[in-house]
Protein backbone atom coordinates (compact mmCIF):
# COMPACT_ATOMS: atom_id res chain seq x y z
CA UNK A 1 0.00 0.00 0.00
CA UNK A 2 1.41 3.38 -0.96
CA UNK A 3 1.64 6.15 1.59
CA UNK A 4 0.34 9.55 0.48
CA UNK A 5 2.36 12.22 2.24
CA UNK A 6 1.58 15.91 2.53
CA UNK A 7 4.55 16.58 0.28
CA UNK A 8 3.21 14.22 -2.40
CA UNK A 9 -0.17 15.92 -2.31
CA UNK A 10 1.49 19.33 -2.58
CA UNK A 11 3.53 18.17 -5.57
CA UNK A 12 0.47 16.71 -7.27
CA UNK A 13 -1.49 19.95 -6.77
CA UNK A 14 1.43 21.94 -8.13
CA UNK A 15 1.23 19.84 -11.29
CA UNK A 16 -2.54 20.30 -11.59
CA UNK A 17 -2.70 24.09 -11.05
CA UNK A 18 -2.49 25.08 -14.75
CA UNK A 19 -5.48 22.91 -15.58
CA UNK A 20 -7.36 24.13 -12.51
CA UNK A 21 -6.98 27.58 -14.04
CA UNK A 22 -8.22 26.53 -17.49
CA UNK A 23 -11.07 24.62 -15.81
CA UNK A 24 -10.52 21.27 -17.48
CA UNK A 25 -9.91 19.15 -14.38
CA UNK A 26 -12.30 16.41 -13.44
CA UNK A 27 -14.61 17.30 -10.57
CA UNK A 28 -12.70 15.27 -7.97
CA UNK A 29 -9.35 16.81 -8.91
CA UNK A 30 -10.89 20.26 -8.91
CA UNK A 31 -12.17 19.70 -5.37
CA UNK A 32 -8.76 18.41 -4.32
CA UNK A 33 -7.06 21.57 -5.61
CA UNK A 34 -9.60 23.85 -3.98
CA UNK A 35 -9.15 22.16 -0.60
CA UNK A 36 -5.37 22.41 -0.85
CA UNK A 37 -5.43 26.08 -1.86
CA UNK A 38 -7.28 26.91 1.34
CA UNK A 39 -4.23 26.21 3.47
CA UNK A 40 -1.14 26.17 1.20
CA UNK A 41 0.35 29.62 0.74
CA UNK A 42 2.94 28.44 -1.79
CA UNK A 43 0.31 26.97 -4.08
CA UNK A 44 -1.92 29.99 -3.68
CA UNK A 45 0.94 32.28 -4.71
CA UNK A 46 1.74 30.07 -7.71
CA UNK A 47 -1.94 29.96 -8.64
CA UNK A 48 -2.04 33.78 -8.76
CA UNK A 49 1.18 33.93 -10.79
CA UNK A 50 -0.14 31.37 -13.24
CA UNK A 51 -3.36 33.31 -13.67
CA UNK A 52 -1.32 36.36 -14.65
CA UNK A 53 0.67 34.27 -17.12
CA UNK A 54 -2.53 32.85 -18.60
CA UNK A 55 -3.88 36.37 -19.10
CA UNK A 56 -0.71 37.35 -20.94
CA UNK A 57 -0.90 34.28 -23.18
CA UNK A 58 -4.49 35.00 -24.16
CA UNK A 59 -3.73 38.19 -26.02
CA UNK A 60 -6.38 39.23 -28.56
CA UNK A 61 -5.57 38.63 -32.20
CA UNK A 62 -7.44 39.03 -35.45
CA UNK A 63 -6.25 36.56 -38.02
CA UNK A 64 -9.43 36.22 -40.08
CA UNK A 65 -8.29 38.35 -42.99
CA UNK A 66 -4.96 36.53 -43.00
CA UNK A 67 -6.89 33.25 -43.30
CA UNK A 68 -8.74 34.56 -46.39
CA UNK A 69 -5.50 35.43 -48.17
CA UNK A 70 -3.84 32.19 -47.13
CA UNK A 71 -6.69 30.01 -48.38
CA UNK A 72 -6.81 31.88 -51.70
CA UNK A 73 -3.13 31.06 -52.21
CA UNK A 74 -3.60 27.39 -51.35
CA UNK A 75 -6.71 27.16 -53.54
CA UNK A 76 -4.59 27.97 -56.59
CA UNK A 77 -2.53 24.83 -55.94
CA UNK A 78 -5.51 22.49 -55.66
CA UNK A 79 -6.97 20.56 -58.59
CA UNK A 80 -10.65 21.02 -59.42
CA UNK A 81 -12.95 19.60 -56.72
CA UNK A 82 -14.22 16.12 -57.31
CA UNK A 83 -16.83 13.98 -55.61
CA UNK A 84 -15.41 11.22 -53.50
CA UNK A 85 -16.83 8.70 -51.09
CA UNK A 86 -15.24 6.58 -48.43
CA UNK A 87 -15.95 4.58 -45.35
CA UNK A 88 -15.07 7.62 -43.25
CA UNK A 89 -17.87 9.61 -44.91
CA UNK A 90 -20.33 6.92 -43.91
CA UNK A 91 -18.99 6.85 -40.36
CA UNK A 92 -19.23 10.63 -40.06
CA UNK A 93 -22.78 10.64 -41.40
CA UNK A 94 -23.73 8.13 -38.74
CA UNK A 95 -22.58 10.26 -35.85
CA UNK B 1 -22.07 21.94 -48.60
CA UNK B 2 -21.62 23.90 -45.41
CA UNK B 3 -24.09 23.39 -42.62
CA UNK B 4 -24.39 25.38 -39.47
CA UNK B 5 -25.67 23.50 -36.48
CA UNK B 6 -27.54 25.55 -33.94
CA UNK B 7 -28.92 22.91 -31.61
CA UNK B 8 -27.01 21.53 -28.63
CA UNK B 9 -26.06 17.88 -28.73
CA UNK B 10 -23.82 15.90 -26.41
CA UNK B 11 -22.70 13.71 -29.33
CA UNK B 12 -21.44 16.66 -31.37
CA UNK B 13 -19.00 18.46 -29.13
CA UNK B 14 -16.73 19.99 -31.77
CA UNK B 15 -18.37 23.29 -32.56
CA UNK B 16 -16.83 26.70 -32.56
CA UNK B 17 -18.46 29.87 -31.24
CA UNK B 18 -20.38 30.27 -34.51
CA UNK B 19 -21.95 26.85 -34.19
CA UNK B 20 -19.92 25.30 -37.02
CA UNK B 21 -19.78 21.54 -36.57
CA UNK B 22 -16.37 20.18 -37.42
CA UNK B 23 -17.66 16.65 -37.94
CA UNK B 24 -20.09 17.80 -40.60
CA UNK B 25 -17.35 19.82 -42.26
CA UNK B 26 -14.97 16.86 -42.25
CA UNK B 27 -17.69 14.63 -43.69
CA UNK B 28 -18.16 17.10 -46.54
CA UNK B 29 -14.40 17.28 -47.04
CA UNK B 30 -14.33 13.52 -47.45
CA UNK B 31 -16.90 14.06 -50.24
CA UNK B 32 -14.52 16.51 -51.91
CA UNK B 33 -16.51 19.63 -50.98
CA UNK B 34 -14.08 22.53 -51.44
CA UNK B 35 -16.40 25.00 -49.69
CA UNK B 36 -16.40 22.82 -46.60
CA UNK B 37 -12.62 22.70 -46.78
CA UNK B 38 -12.49 26.48 -47.05
CA UNK B 39 -14.67 26.77 -43.94
CA UNK B 40 -12.51 24.22 -42.11
CA UNK B 41 -9.38 26.06 -43.23
CA UNK B 42 -10.62 29.39 -41.93
CA UNK B 43 -11.77 27.79 -38.71
CA UNK B 44 -8.34 26.37 -38.00
CA UNK B 45 -6.07 29.03 -39.50
CA UNK B 46 -6.06 31.39 -36.49
CA UNK B 47 -5.68 28.53 -33.99
CA UNK B 48 -2.82 26.93 -35.92
CA UNK B 49 -1.16 30.27 -36.61
CA UNK B 50 -0.83 31.02 -32.91
CA UNK B 51 0.08 27.48 -31.97
CA UNK B 52 2.80 27.07 -34.60
CA UNK B 53 4.22 30.54 -34.05
CA UNK B 54 4.37 30.06 -30.29
CA UNK B 55 5.92 26.61 -30.61
CA UNK B 56 8.50 27.32 -33.30
CA UNK B 57 9.06 31.07 -32.76
CA UNK B 58 9.86 31.17 -36.48
CA UNK B 59 7.36 33.50 -38.22
CA UNK B 60 8.78 32.65 -41.64
CA UNK B 61 7.63 29.01 -41.45
CA UNK B 62 4.15 29.50 -39.98
CA UNK B 63 2.21 30.02 -43.20
CA UNK B 64 3.89 27.08 -44.90
CA UNK B 65 3.24 24.74 -41.96
CA UNK B 66 -0.43 25.75 -41.69
CA UNK B 67 -0.92 25.05 -45.39
CA UNK B 68 0.92 21.73 -45.20
CA UNK B 69 -1.16 20.67 -42.19
CA UNK B 70 -4.52 21.60 -43.66
CA UNK B 71 -3.63 20.32 -47.12
CA UNK B 72 -3.04 16.93 -45.55
CA UNK B 73 -6.57 17.09 -44.10
CA UNK B 74 -7.96 17.87 -47.57
CA UNK B 75 -5.96 15.16 -49.28
CA UNK B 76 -6.35 12.44 -46.65
CA UNK B 77 -9.38 13.15 -44.43
CA UNK B 78 -9.89 9.42 -44.07
CA UNK B 79 -6.83 9.35 -41.80
CA UNK B 80 -9.03 10.66 -39.00
CA UNK B 81 -9.70 7.52 -36.98
CA UNK B 82 -12.23 8.71 -34.36
CA UNK B 83 -9.86 7.92 -31.48
CA UNK B 84 -9.76 11.60 -30.54
CA UNK B 85 -11.48 14.90 -31.18
CA UNK B 86 -10.87 16.37 -34.64
CA UNK B 87 -8.99 19.30 -33.09
CA UNK B 88 -6.64 16.90 -31.30
CA UNK B 89 -5.88 15.19 -34.60
CA UNK B 90 -5.26 18.49 -36.42
CA UNK B 91 -3.04 19.93 -33.68
CA UNK B 92 -1.12 16.66 -33.55
CA UNK B 93 -0.31 16.92 -37.27
CA UNK B 94 0.70 20.57 -36.88
CA UNK B 95 2.88 19.78 -33.86
CA UNK B 96 4.79 17.04 -35.68
CA UNK B 97 5.32 19.31 -38.69
CA UNK B 98 6.50 22.12 -36.41
CA UNK B 99 9.07 19.89 -34.70
CA UNK B 100 10.28 18.59 -38.05
CA UNK B 101 10.68 22.12 -39.33
CA UNK B 102 12.62 23.15 -36.21
CA UNK B 103 14.86 20.16 -36.56
CA UNK B 104 15.71 21.22 -40.14
CA UNK B 105 16.40 24.79 -38.97
CA UNK B 106 18.68 23.52 -36.22
CA UNK B 107 20.62 21.52 -38.78
CA UNK B 108 21.07 24.64 -40.89
CA UNK B 109 22.18 26.59 -37.81
CA UNK B 110 24.97 24.05 -37.29
CA UNK B 111 26.55 25.37 -40.47
CA UNK B 112 26.76 28.96 -39.11
CA UNK B 113 30.06 30.55 -38.14
CA UNK B 114 30.46 29.77 -34.42
CA UNK B 115 32.30 33.02 -33.59
CA UNK B 116 29.56 35.03 -35.20
CA UNK B 117 26.96 33.08 -33.28
CA UNK B 118 28.71 33.46 -29.92
CA UNK B 119 28.60 37.25 -30.25
CA UNK B 120 24.85 37.05 -30.19
CA UNK B 121 24.56 34.68 -27.28
CA UNK B 122 27.34 35.87 -24.94
CA UNK B 123 24.98 37.93 -22.85
CA UNK B 124 21.52 36.48 -23.05
CA UNK B 125 20.26 38.90 -20.43
CA UNK B 126 21.26 41.81 -22.65
CA UNK B 127 18.99 40.40 -25.33
CA UNK B 128 16.27 39.83 -22.78
CA UNK B 129 16.54 43.38 -21.50
CA UNK B 130 16.29 44.64 -25.07
CA UNK B 131 13.18 42.59 -25.59
CA UNK B 132 11.66 43.90 -22.40
CA UNK B 133 12.40 47.44 -23.47
CA UNK B 134 10.42 46.59 -26.58
CA UNK B 135 7.55 45.57 -24.30
CA UNK B 136 7.95 42.05 -25.50
CA UNK B 137 8.18 40.38 -22.12
CA UNK B 138 6.17 37.34 -23.02
CA UNK B 139 8.12 36.53 -26.17
CA UNK B 140 11.40 37.00 -24.32
CA UNK B 141 10.19 34.75 -21.53
CA UNK B 142 8.90 32.03 -23.84
CA UNK B 143 12.22 32.08 -25.69
CA UNK B 144 13.74 30.55 -22.54
CA UNK B 145 11.64 27.42 -22.98
CA UNK B 146 11.95 24.42 -25.26
CA UNK B 147 9.47 23.97 -28.11
CA UNK B 148 7.85 21.11 -26.16
CA UNK B 149 7.31 23.37 -23.16
CA UNK B 150 5.96 26.25 -25.24
CA UNK B 151 3.50 23.92 -26.95
CA UNK B 152 2.15 22.72 -23.59
CA UNK B 153 1.78 26.30 -22.30
CA UNK B 154 0.02 27.46 -25.46
CA UNK B 155 -2.33 24.47 -25.62
CA UNK B 156 -3.21 24.88 -21.94
CA UNK B 157 -3.74 28.59 -21.60
CA UNK B 158 -4.76 29.76 -25.05
CA UNK B 159 -6.56 26.72 -26.40
CA UNK B 160 -7.89 25.67 -23.00
CA UNK B 161 -7.16 21.97 -23.42
CA UNK B 162 -7.07 19.33 -20.70
CA UNK B 163 -3.71 17.70 -20.01
CA UNK B 164 -5.08 14.38 -21.26
CA UNK B 165 -5.83 15.90 -24.65
CA UNK B 166 -2.45 17.65 -24.80
CA UNK B 167 -0.79 14.29 -24.13
CA UNK B 168 -2.54 12.92 -27.22
CA UNK B 169 -1.47 15.88 -29.36
CA UNK B 170 2.20 15.81 -28.39
CA UNK B 171 2.16 12.01 -28.17
CA UNK B 172 3.57 11.54 -24.68
CA UNK B 173 2.35 10.29 -21.27
CA UNK B 174 0.06 12.60 -19.26
CA UNK B 175 2.64 12.89 -16.48
CA UNK B 176 5.19 14.13 -19.00
CA UNK B 177 2.81 16.93 -19.97
CA UNK B 178 2.47 17.90 -16.31
CA UNK B 179 6.24 17.78 -15.81
CA UNK B 180 6.94 19.87 -18.91
CA UNK B 181 4.51 22.48 -17.67
CA UNK B 182 6.06 22.44 -14.20
CA UNK B 183 9.60 22.95 -15.51
CA UNK B 184 8.39 25.64 -17.90
CA UNK B 185 6.84 27.53 -14.99
CA UNK B 186 10.05 27.29 -12.99
CA UNK B 187 12.06 28.65 -15.92
CA UNK B 188 9.64 31.55 -16.34
CA UNK B 189 9.90 32.33 -12.63
CA UNK B 190 13.71 32.29 -12.83
CA UNK B 191 13.52 34.55 -15.86
CA UNK B 192 11.34 37.04 -14.03
CA UNK B 193 13.66 36.97 -11.00
CA UNK B 194 16.75 37.56 -13.21
CA UNK B 195 15.04 40.53 -14.82
CA UNK B 196 14.15 42.00 -11.47
CA UNK B 197 17.77 41.73 -10.29
CA UNK B 198 19.04 43.33 -13.48
CA UNK B 199 16.64 46.29 -13.33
Amino acid sequence: MSTITVSNVHQEIQHLLPWYINQTLEFQQQQQVEQHLKHCLVCRRDWLELQKLAEKIVAPSDLDSAADVSFAQLRLQLPEPRTRQSVVRIKLAGR
Amino acid sequence: MLKRVTHQSSTMPAKDGNGIDEYILLGAIVDGDIQAFEAFYKLYYPRLFRFILRTTRQPEVVEELIQETLLLIWQQPQRFNFDSKISTWVFGIAYRKALKSMSKSAKRADDLDLDELSETIDDPLADLAQNVENQNWLNAALAQLSADQRAVIELTFFHGLAYQEIAQIVDCPENTVKTRMFHARKKLQAFAAALEQKS
